[in-house]
């Protein structure tokens, strides 16, 4: 055999697997090749073509590979393959004057026959409905193995842990620097505890000094993040202490990536240097390829953690390695014990009051955990459903077969022999059926990653193992119940078998079979009522009023890393505005530090011209003169901002009206003082902020999240809260605004703004990625389960048809009229599908605990969606039995009576 | 002869190959219509059954994960088959461009 590769991706499994579709000679030669050119060229395609891309590749080149095997089968001489049957120089047992081969090659031959030509359209509904089940089992179970079960791609990633405060009110939270540093120098249960800034804040910041201007992912990271990861540079070198000196010259550690695309390479780290909002770093290290924990970081920077924080500033997040030895519950005690003895000497000022430590994994991909299950639970019906109705088509099937099964037998056909030919025909199917689930879990498996949130795209893939057990749960269903005929029509009464001529059974089949169905029935009721609850859900989320206008809005993140906040910004800024505002299409444009929906928002509490501190988080927002315009959030009392509010004029705000409501109820706001607010309290301690009007309240953190009460402050007398920008531009009544135009127009005062437009309905649409995903993917299988349970109810019903033709030859002869035979049909299928759909109800609302969390204003279990699953499961089982019953009512009596 | 097999062997006149080289040769004769991977290994067995192209060890060059690159060369009776199928090639050719296909 051929020498196998170290460490093989999946992908070259595969491959591996295809080449075993070859004889033996070809892998011989050119099997080990053939993968190590696979891995070359899928590599050389991700470079130059991304890697949706070379994921495509890799499927087709893959399926390539296998039809190639068969093909290279068909094209070699049969003399070829003479000398592998008989390597090992075995004597073939006789039977019958044949081989055992050439008994199964005989058996084989039959079985594709007796499925593809003789039963075209029997072997497709089994191979698809086989089909469906694997795919849908594989794709679900392997995003869940990506995202939970799979270890991060880190060194003993299993001691690697989150740690979080958690305030007197229960609620966890980042945290407090000080915190941190008593934690670190008094903990017994870490080998390493870090603090890093977290994402909220630390949104992509913009790297001049590369080949170009780009927006990257970054994280400053405190003393041993990189020894706590335990990952070595590919270049260079991680932080040292003494980068950790206030003294020290700035330095900054790449990932792979970033030193592949923008440094070019280079060799000369020493002589490289990238300018950040904060200043000018040089270069000391590049990661090795795949390292961007957190966040996808494409660049890090050293952190120092200030002991003199207030310990309500919850400003890091904090992981951690345990010791060898010590569990999670073990370190959380610990943590817990210095926060409690901290509280005991601090009092209030210290708001923690416990910690909350949990694995790494679970902190980054837990929220996944309630939806994913949700999809396993639903993909597991798709199977079940799957393997009933191919258990029903079989039996029923195999019914119809039984008088064929007892003429072979009456002609000498040993059991055995019989058993061995239903077998094999089985196995072709079951074969026919898993190659075609395998076929459509890639691409299934694609389409999820595309669908879900952006963390699926870097940990899903195709899982074998799951691809190995669901394809044998299926095939196991096949054998199974596709014994059935071989079993009861060998011993069976031969004389009466053959004249009942396959419409035997009676009632014990019957009974079967509408258990079967009525299983399929509930399970499927089940599945609808669960896709019509998240419907209804993510219906009431889009009828949401977010409390802004944005159809019609473009958008485009505005960093300004050239200027210090102050004046200069403030002009930039202004330029900028001016610039947009003369492009032809434009209505009005604004700049804001954080868009609704952004998942970023700042808060803090202020201090009213009354003395009172209000102890209630407001969110805090910067916008420009017409951002309210822009995004057409209503005035409802006095001004929005003006154009002429500066840093000379005196400080102005925008309020909420839940805002107003909450802190002046039954009053106007305006003209009221406030400070100290929120971000302002360290930057602008004690300036007074007079509160200029009231604006609509607009929800800006999530569209199921009921609006807050906001501040808005203006720019111009901020500069040091709006360095980093978001656009919002409005066009003008039926004109399209050309992002070149902008761009051209932009980078003719900002020469190196990196820009990028999107337009703010696609960023209210992405905002709904997690709540549309799991929707989409159970309608997917709930439909898929209707369309089997409806072709269960079918061939259930032909069966009966077919075995109650004689019988209604002879009513109709006798003079029954067709819609009494219809009725007669119609309802007794009905009978079994309502029974299931009771069945189903009651399963609906038991299933409906899992929604718990998922839905927005629809209750989990909700009456209204399981109702209207079932009717359209009786609607379309009706439709599915009523093509055989209209069959059934042409029956010509004469020829029946005649076939007898 | 199959199109695919006189490419491969008229890019192995070139001189002889490993498959990454031989690849790019391909795809560089023909940018728009390379052979897949699995019909360029089929070819190559072809070429190899029919005593058209010999696999080699290769000396050193481009290493796969502890494994020397496998090497491909066209023998004189590949040589000699390429340019029998070419030089009938050629006369289809020269009548399709002369604009006397038969109808």
């Amino acid at each position: 055999m051929t020498e196998r590769p170290p460490s093989s991706t999946a992908a070259e499994r595969w491959v591996g697997l295809a080449c075993r579709l070859y004889p033996r000679d070809f892998r011989e030669l050119l099997e080990a090749d053939l993968i190590e050119r696979f891995r070359e060229e899928r590599a050389r395609v991700e470079r130059e073509r991304g890697a949706a891309r070379a994921r495509v590749w890799a499927m087709t080149t893959i399926g390539g590979v296998a039809l190639g095997g068969l093909g290279e089968r068909l094209r070699r001489p049969r003399a070829a393959h003479a000398p592998e049957r008989s390597l090992h120089g075995q004597n073939h047992i006789r039977v019958g004057g044949a081989t055992m081969i050439e008994t199964w090659l005989q058996d084989t031959k039959v079985a594709v026959r007796s499925l593809l030509v003789r039963s075209p359209g029997f072997t497709a509904v089994a191979a698809i409905t086989l089909a469906l089940g694997v795919a849908a089992d594989t794709t679900v179970f392997s995003v869940m193995d990506g995202l939970l079960l799979r270890p991060l791609p880190y060194p003993s990633s299993d001691e690697l842990v989150a740690v979080a405060e958690v305030t007197e009110q229960g609620n966890e939270a980042s945290v407090a620097g000080p915190n941190f540093l008593d934690w670190r120098a008094g903990n017994r249960s870490f080998e390493h505890l870090v603090a890093r800034t977290n994402p909220t804040f630390g949104a992509p910041t913009i790297v001049l000094g590369g080949d170009e201007p780009v927006r990257v992912p970054w994280a400053a990271v405190s003393e041993g993040f990189f020894q706590m990861m335990e990952v070595a540079p590919a270049i260079g070198r991680v932080f040292q202490q003494d980068d950790y000196q206030a003294a020290s010259s700035p330095v900054a550690v790449v990932s792979y990536s970033f030193w592949d695309q923008s440094l070019g390479r280079a060799t000369d780290l020493a002589a490289r240097t990238i300018r950040l909002p904060d200043g000018v770093f040089s270069v000391i290290g590049v990661m090795p390829p795949g390292f961007d924990f957190p966040d996808d970081s494409q660049l890090w920077l050293p952190l120092v953690v200030d002991s003199t924080d207030a310990r309500d500033s919850h400003n890091w997040l904090v992981t951690g390695r345990l010791r060898d030895g010590v569990t999670v519950s073990e370190a959380q005690a610990d943590l817990d014990g210095i926060t409690a003895r901290l509280r005991a000497e601090l009092g209030t000022e210290m708001e923690a009051v416990a910690t909350a430590v949990r694995p790494l994994q679970e902190q980054m991909y837990g929220s996944m955990r309630g939806p994913l299950t949700l999809l396993l639970a639903a993909s597991a019906f798709v199977l079940l459903v799957g393997c009933v109705n191919l258990a029903s088509t079989l039996l029923a099937r195999g019914r119809q077969r039984e008088s064929e099964m007892a003429v072979r037998a009456a002609l000498g056909a040993g059991q055995g022999r019989i058993v061995r030919q239903l077998v094999t025909e089985n196995a072709v199917l079951a074969l026919l059926g898993t190659a075609l689930g395998v076929a459509l879990a890639f691409p299934a498996t694609e389409l999820i990653v595309r669908a879900g949130p952006p963390a699926l795209s870097d940990r899903v893939e195709l899982d074998l193992r799951v691809l190995i057990v669901t394809s044998a749960v299926s095939a196991a269903t096949i054998l199974l119940f596709g014994l059935f005929p071989a079993l009861v029509g060998a011993r069976g009464n031969l004389v009466s078998r053959l004249r009942e001529g396959g419409r035997g059974g009676g009632a014990r089949g019957g009974r079967a079979w509408n258990a079967l169905v009525a299983g399929e029935v509930a399970l499927t009721v089940v599945l609808l009522a669960a896709s019509a609850v998240l419907v209804r859900s993510f219906a009431r989320v889009l009828a949401v009023d977010p409390g802004f206008e944005p159809s019609g809005v473009l958008t485009a993140d505005l960093p300004f890393p050239a200027y210090e906040a102050g004046a200069g910004l403030a002009q930039a800024q202004s330029a900028v505005l001016d610039a947009v505002a003369s492009v032809p299409g434009v209505r009005e444009a604004a700049l804001v530090n954080h868009l609704p929906l952004s998942g970023i928002a700042f808060n803090g509490d202020f201090e009213r011209e009354d003395g009172r501190e209000v102890d209630g988080s407001v969110d805090y927002r910067v916008a420009s003169a017409d951002y309210f315009d822009v995004m057409r959030i209503p005035v409802l009392q006095g001004r929005a901002f003006a154009a002429q509010d500066d840093m000379t004029t005196e400080d102005a705000a925008v309020v909420s009206r839940s805002m107003a409501e909450r802190h002046w109820p039954g009053e106007s706001p305006v003209g009221r003082r406030i400070r100290n607010l929120a971000n302002d309290s360290w930057i602008y301690p004690d300036r007074w902020i007079t509160i200029v009007g009231v604006v609509g309240d607009v929800r800006h953190r999530a569209l199921t999240q009921e609006p807050r009460p906001t501040v808005y402050v203006h720019n111009l007398q901020r500069p040091a809260r709006a360095a980093s920008s978001v656009l919002v531009i409005r066009a003008q009544d039926g004109a399209v605004l050309s992002p070149a135009d902008l761009r051209a127009r932009i980078q003719s005062v900002e020469p190196r703004m990196p820009l990028d437009f999107t337009d703010m309905e696609t960023r209210v649409s992405a905002s709904t990625t997690t709540m549309r995903f799991p929707l989409l993917v159970i309608t997917a299988f709930a439909l898929a389960a209707l369309a089997l349970a409806a072709a269960g109810v079918y061939g259930v019903v032909s069966y009966a048809v077919a075995r109650r033709t004689r019988e209604m030859g002879i009513r109709i002869a006798l003079g029954a009229g067709s819609g009494r035979v219809l009725q007669d049909v119609v309802g007794s299928s009905l009978r079994t599908v309502v029974i299931g759909a009771v069945l189903g109800w009651a399963g609906a609302l038991l299933a409906g605990r899992l929604l718990a969390g998922m839905v927005f204003e629809v209750r989990p279990a909700d009456p209204l969606s399981v109702a209207g699953a079932v009717a359209l499961l009786i609607a379309v089982a009706t439709i599915a039995s009523l093509v055989p019953a209209l069959r059934a009512t042409r029956v010509d009596p004469l020829t029946t009576m005649r076939a007898e | 002869m199959q199109r695919s097999m006189i490419v491969i062997l008229s890019a192995l006149v070139d001189g002889e190959a490993d498959s990454g080289e031989l690849l790019a040769r391909l795809r560089r004769l023909d940018p728009t219509d390379a052979p897949s991977l699995a019909t360029f290994y089929r070819r190559i067995k072809e070429g190899v059954d029919e005593g058209w192209i010999e696999v080699v060890a290769g000396a050193g060059g481009e290493a796969g994960r502890g494994r020397p690159a496998q090497i491909y060369r066209v023998t004189d009776a590949g040589r000699t088959a390429a340019r029998a199928e070419a030089e009938r090639w050629r006369a289809v050719s020269e009548r399709l461009l002369r604009g006397e296909t038969a109808r």
